[in-house]
Protein backbone atom coordinates (compact mmCIF):
# COMPACT_ATOMS: atom_id res chain seq x y z
CA UNK A 1 0.00 0.00 0.00
CA UNK A 2 1.28 4.07 -0.79
CA UNK A 3 2.37 5.66 2.59
CA UNK A 4 2.80 9.10 0.83
CA UNK A 5 1.03 12.18 1.67
CA UNK A 6 -0.81 14.22 -0.92
CA UNK A 7 -2.10 17.32 -0.45
CA UNK A 8 -6.00 17.55 -1.70
CA UNK A 9 -4.44 19.99 -5.14
CA UNK A 10 -2.29 17.04 -5.85
CA UNK A 11 -4.48 14.29 -5.46
CA UNK A 12 -6.88 16.06 -7.71
CA UNK A 13 -3.84 16.66 -10.42
CA UNK A 14 -3.12 12.84 -10.21
CA UNK A 15 -6.35 11.57 -9.94
CA UNK A 16 -8.95 13.81 -11.84
CA UNK A 17 -12.59 13.11 -11.96
CA UNK A 18 -12.36 9.79 -9.88
CA UNK A 19 -13.61 8.46 -6.27
CA UNK A 20 -10.49 8.13 -4.27
CA UNK A 21 -10.14 6.14 -1.31
CA UNK A 22 -7.78 8.18 1.00
CA UNK A 23 -5.96 6.43 4.27
CA UNK A 24 -5.60 8.72 7.52
CA UNK A 25 -6.82 11.82 6.03
CA UNK A 26 -6.81 15.60 6.69
CA UNK A 27 -10.39 16.90 7.31
CA UNK A 28 -11.64 20.36 8.56
CA UNK A 29 -15.67 20.76 8.91
CA UNK A 30 -16.09 18.34 6.08
CA UNK A 31 -12.93 19.43 3.41
CA UNK A 32 -10.86 16.79 2.77
CA UNK A 33 -7.18 18.78 3.17
CA UNK A 34 -4.87 15.72 2.01
CA UNK A 35 -4.47 12.11 2.82
CA UNK A 36 -2.87 9.32 1.58
CA UNK A 37 -4.30 7.69 -1.71
CA UNK A 38 -5.14 4.08 -1.67
CA UNK A 39 -7.20 3.75 -4.69
CA UNK A 40 -8.85 5.60 -7.19
CA UNK A 41 -11.35 4.90 -10.02
CA UNK A 42 -14.23 6.78 -11.96
CA UNK A 43 -16.55 3.88 -10.50
CA UNK A 44 -17.12 4.78 -6.84
CA UNK A 45 -19.04 1.26 -6.19
CA UNK A 46 -15.11 -0.43 -7.59
CA UNK A 47 -13.84 0.78 -4.70
CA UNK A 48 -16.68 -1.15 -2.58
CA UNK A 49 -15.90 -4.27 -4.67
CA UNK A 50 -12.53 -4.12 -4.73
CA UNK A 51 -12.31 -4.85 -0.18
CA UNK A 52 -9.07 -2.98 0.18
CA UNK A 53 -8.39 -3.48 3.51
CA UNK A 54 -7.43 0.07 4.64
CA UNK A 55 -7.78 -0.78 8.46
CA UNK A 56 -4.75 -3.03 8.14
CA UNK A 57 -2.48 -0.35 8.03
CA UNK A 58 -3.86 2.97 8.77
CA UNK A 59 -6.43 4.34 11.43
CA UNK A 60 -8.93 5.82 9.38
CA UNK A 61 -10.47 6.30 6.04
CA UNK A 62 -12.57 8.54 3.71
CA UNK A 63 -13.26 8.37 -0.06
CA UNK A 64 -14.09 11.87 -1.98
CA UNK A 65 -14.69 12.44 -5.37
CA UNK A 66 -12.25 14.83 -7.20
CA UNK A 67 -14.50 16.01 -10.13
CA UNK A 68 -16.73 18.74 -10.33
CA UNK A 69 -20.61 18.02 -9.01
CA UNK A 70 -23.29 19.34 -11.54
CA UNK A 71 -23.93 22.84 -10.57
CA UNK A 72 -27.29 24.50 -9.76
CA UNK A 73 -28.98 21.49 -8.51
CA UNK A 74 -31.79 21.77 -6.01
CA UNK A 75 -32.07 18.70 -3.09
CA UNK A 76 -35.22 17.14 -2.10
CA UNK A 77 -33.80 14.30 -0.04
CA UNK B 1 -22.96 21.39 24.61
CA UNK B 2 -21.30 21.05 21.55
CA UNK B 3 -20.67 23.67 18.73
CA UNK B 4 -20.08 23.06 15.12
CA UNK B 5 -19.57 25.22 12.26
CA UNK B 6 -21.13 24.82 8.67
CA UNK B 7 -20.46 26.10 5.34
CA UNK B 8 -23.19 27.06 2.84
CA UNK B 9 -21.24 27.72 -0.29
CA UNK B 10 -24.28 28.73 -2.59
CA UNK B 11 -28.10 28.99 -2.38
CA UNK B 12 -28.29 25.41 -3.34
CA UNK B 13 -25.98 23.96 -0.45
CA UNK B 14 -27.24 21.45 2.06
CA UNK B 15 -26.19 21.55 5.59
CA UNK B 16 -23.02 19.13 5.56
CA UNK B 17 -20.97 17.87 8.75
CA UNK B 18 -18.77 14.94 9.54
CA UNK B 19 -19.65 11.42 10.69
CA UNK B 20 -17.76 8.59 11.43
CA UNK B 21 -18.94 4.66 10.81
CA UNK B 22 -16.79 3.13 13.30
CA UNK B 23 -13.24 4.81 11.92
CA UNK B 24 -14.38 5.44 8.26
CA UNK B 25 -14.99 9.14 7.56
CA UNK B 26 -18.11 10.20 5.72
CA UNK B 27 -19.82 13.48 4.96
CA UNK B 28 -23.62 13.73 5.79
CA UNK B 29 -26.36 16.25 5.26
CA UNK B 30 -28.48 17.48 8.20
CA UNK B 31 -31.85 16.52 7.24
CA UNK B 32 -34.65 17.35 9.99
CA UNK B 33 -37.31 16.22 7.20
CA UNK B 34 -35.93 12.53 7.69
CA UNK B 35 -37.32 10.30 10.28
CA UNK B 36 -34.27 8.27 9.98
CA UNK B 37 -30.64 7.81 9.06
CA UNK B 38 -29.78 7.02 5.76
CA UNK B 39 -26.39 5.85 4.39
CA UNK B 40 -25.06 4.98 1.13
CA UNK B 41 -24.33 1.15 0.62
CA UNK B 42 -21.44 2.14 -1.06
CA UNK B 43 -19.97 4.08 1.57
CA UNK B 44 -20.93 1.43 4.37
CA UNK B 45 -18.89 -1.33 1.64
CA UNK B 46 -16.09 0.72 2.31
CA UNK B 47 -16.48 0.69 5.95
CA UNK B 48 -16.24 -2.20 5.65
CA UNK B 49 -19.91 -3.40 5.62
CA UNK B 50 -21.43 -6.10 3.70
CA UNK B 51 -24.63 -7.39 2.62
CA UNK B 52 -24.72 -9.99 5.35
CA UNK B 53 -24.36 -7.85 7.86
CA UNK B 54 -28.10 -6.42 7.47
CA UNK B 55 -30.40 -6.80 10.41
CA UNK B 56 -33.50 -6.31 8.26
CA UNK B 57 -34.98 -4.53 5.39
CA UNK B 58 -37.53 -1.45 5.47
CA UNK B 59 -39.26 1.08 2.84
CA UNK B 60 -37.88 4.08 2.93
CA UNK B 61 -40.35 7.15 1.09
CA UNK B 62 -38.23 9.80 -0.58
CA UNK B 63 -38.66 11.91 -3.41
CA UNK B 64 -38.54 9.90 -6.22
CA UNK B 65 -41.27 7.42 -4.30
CA UNK B 66 -40.62 4.38 -2.59
CA UNK B 67 -37.02 2.61 -2.36
CA UNK B 68 -36.33 -0.57 -0.20
CA UNK B 69 -33.19 -0.36 1.95
CA UNK B 70 -31.39 -3.00 4.38
CA UNK B 71 -30.77 -1.86 8.25
CA UNK B 72 -27.15 -1.78 9.56
CA UNK B 73 -26.30 -2.04 13.89
CA UNK B 74 -23.25 0.57 13.44
CA UNK B 75 -21.33 -0.38 15.92
CA UNK B 76 -19.58 3.17 16.62
CA UNK B 77 -21.46 6.18 14.67
CA UNK B 78 -20.20 9.45 15.98
CA UNK B 79 -21.23 12.96 15.05
CA UNK B 80 -21.38 16.20 15.81
CA UNK B 81 -19.95 15.47 19.11
CA UNK B 82 -22.45 12.94 19.68
CA UNK B 83 -21.28 8.87 19.85
CA UNK B 84 -23.67 6.46 19.33
CA UNK B 85 -23.08 2.63 20.22
CA UNK B 86 -25.18 0.36 18.40
CA UNK B 87 -26.77 2.92 16.23
CA UNK B 88 -29.32 1.47 13.52
CA UNK B 89 -28.75 3.30 9.79
CA UNK B 90 -31.19 2.39 6.81
CA UNK B 91 -28.96 1.72 2.96
CA UNK B 92 -29.54 1.99 -0.54
CA UNK B 93 -27.33 2.19 -3.32
CA UNK B 94 -27.51 6.01 -4.18
CA UNK B 95 -26.01 5.09 -7.34
CA UNK B 96 -28.43 2.56 -8.68
CA UNK B 97 -30.46 5.21 -8.10
CA UNK B 98 -29.62 7.81 -9.52
CA UNK B 99 -28.26 10.35 -6.89
CA UNK B 100 -24.73 11.71 -7.35
CA UNK B 101 -24.29 14.20 -4.48
CA UNK B 102 -21.21 15.43 -2.14
CA UNK B 103 -22.43 13.67 0.47
CA UNK B 104 -22.73 10.04 1.66
CA UNK B 105 -26.34 10.36 3.38
CA UNK B 106 -28.21 12.03 5.38
CA UNK B 107 -28.49 12.47 9.48
CA UNK B 108 -31.92 12.17 10.14
CA UNK B 109 -34.04 12.85 13.59
CA UNK B 110 -33.26 9.20 14.58
CA UNK B 111 -29.99 10.34 15.76
CA UNK B 112 -30.76 13.03 17.93
CA UNK B 113 -33.95 10.96 19.70
CA UNK B 114 -31.87 8.72 21.29
CA UNK B 115 -30.21 11.00 24.05
CA UNK B 116 -33.18 13.15 23.86
CA UNK B 117 -30.93 16.05 22.05
CA UNK B 118 -32.04 19.88 21.64
CA UNK B 119 -30.63 21.14 18.65
CA UNK B 120 -30.14 24.71 16.90
CA UNK B 121 -29.12 25.56 13.51
CA UNK B 122 -27.97 28.80 13.41
CA UNK B 123 -28.62 30.20 10.05
CA UNK B 124 -26.95 34.04 10.86
CA UNK B 125 -23.45 32.28 12.49
CA UNK B 126 -23.68 28.98 10.79
CA UNK B 127 -23.14 27.04 13.50
CA UNK B 128 -25.30 24.17 14.78
CA UNK B 129 -25.26 24.05 18.32
CA UNK B 130 -25.97 20.53 20.34
CA UNK B 131 -27.27 19.85 23.99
Amino acid sequence: METVTLTMEQIKQNYPKQWVLIADPEIQNTLVLGGIVLFGSTDKREIAYKRINWREKYKSATTIYTGEFPKNRKFWL
Amino acid sequence: MTTIEFYLHDDDSLVVIDAKINDYKIRLALDTGASHTVIDSTALMIAGFTKENAKGDTYLETGKGGIEAEIYEIEWFESLGIIHTIFKICSYDFMANGIFAPIDGVLGLDFFKVQNNKICIDFQNSEITIH
